[in-house]
């Protein structure tokens, strides 16, 4: 039976300039890498700018991915890269809808400040409307920039801790503590929704 | 493990981030903890509704033909692994004269009265040289050194 061919063996024929192997990583990627990037820096424009600069990257810099590690980990490095210096760069100005951080109800937010949801096609809009997914999206967005990164780069984009340990140079057993402080934040932040999904 | 400690560890323990004794420690609590069952559902359901999450489509996708015409195609060329002449003299990055006045030194083979080169013994030939440069240049050090301790 045919296989699809492995991102490797796409990024090889991609290499040698075929543009239907480059189509088909682009089409496999962009919308995981879209959404992380989204995930990283709040909003939908913003995402949508970094995905189209990484890219670039990822096609200019093709001759240098060696095949040493995943296709998968090469391109998050150069997405993670690209967020991070957006996030460096930027200091976030909420404005819109008023989620609350850790309050029991609705607009108790005083504790632990505030998530927004700061634009159309924001996944924090969704939040305005209580769905489940919605709130899950403001919840990450809420997780300190080192914590989400991790995060999103074990839970989502699924690579392994060597992987991660080699985007962002820090030692795997700092980056496990991270993965599961975060994973527990969420928990706590959406324990409650969780719940109601089990009985209703 | 009581309770509070399940509770936790259960992202350490749902990941397999535990030792042996830890884990096997976690689980006999879960057997006879029906609240600690309950809650571990509600933990792997909040993972896997992360999983879920769905990814967001380009507004502006992407294209592999947009990108080429932005970017100047690489110099760099793939190195096949049997070489004639000419591109042995390219990935040697010598002149033809530099090149025939070596030729009888490199690893070759005649194919329908060509010669040929294989990559990997050229490269295998040039880490010999450089060894032997190394070498010549340990030797000499020595000797430098030999001679002014026989002097001194």
């Amino acid at each position: 039976m045919p296989r699809d061919p492995s991102d490797e063996e796409l990024m090889l024929l991609y290499q040698h300039d075929n543009q239907a192997a480059g189509s088909m990583l682009f089409e496999r990627y962009q919308g995981p890498v879209l959404g992380y990037l989204q995930r990283m820096l709040g909003t939908r424009w913003e995402a949508e700018e970094a995905l189209q600069e990484a890219f670039l990257k990822v096609h200019e810099r093709r001759e240098q991915y060696t095949g040493r590690g995943s296709f998968a980990g090469w391109i998050y490095r150069i997405a993670t890269h690209a967020s991070l210096d957006r996030l460096r760069r930027k200091t976030r100005r909420p404005e819109g809808c008023v989620i609350p951080l850790t309050g029991d109800e609705p607009g108790e937010g005083a504790s632990g400040g505030v998530a927004v949801a700061d634009g159309r096609d924001n996944p924090r809009d969704a939040a305005c409307a209580g769905e489940l997914a919605g709130r899950i999206e403001t919840a990450i967005g809420n997780l300190p920039p080192p914590l989400r990164t991790v995060f999103l780069l074990r839970q989502k984009a699924g690579l392994g801790y060597e992987e991660i340990e080699s985007i962002l140079g820090e030692p795997g057993s700092r980056l496990r503590v991270r993965f599961h402080r975060a994973r527990k934040m969420l928990y706590q932040e959406l324990k409650a929704e969780l719940a109601v999904e089990e009985e209703g | 493990m009581d309770c509070e400690e399940y509770r936790a560890k259960m992202s350490e323990i749902l990941e397999g981030d535990l030792e042996a004794a830890e884990t096997e420690s976690a689980r006999n609590h879960e057997a006879g903890c029906p609240g600690c069952a309950a809650e571990m559902r509600r933990f792997r359901a909040m993972v896997d509704a992360v999983e879920d999450l769905p990814d967001p489509v380009p507004e502006d996708p992407v294209r592999f033909e947009i990108l080429d015409g932005l970017t100047p195609r690489p110099e760099v060329q793939a190195i096949p692994e049997i070489m004639d002449v000419d591109e042995l003299r390219k990935y040697l990055g010598v002149t033809e004269k530099e090149l025939a006045e070596e030729i009888g030194n490199l690893p070759a083979f005649e194919f329908a009265g060509r010669l040929k080169f294989k990559k990997e013994h050229i490269d295998r030939w040039i880490e010999e040289r450089e060894r032997e440069r190394a070498r010549s240049i340990e030797m000499a050090r020595a000797g430098t050194w030999l001679k002014r301790w026989n002097a001194g």
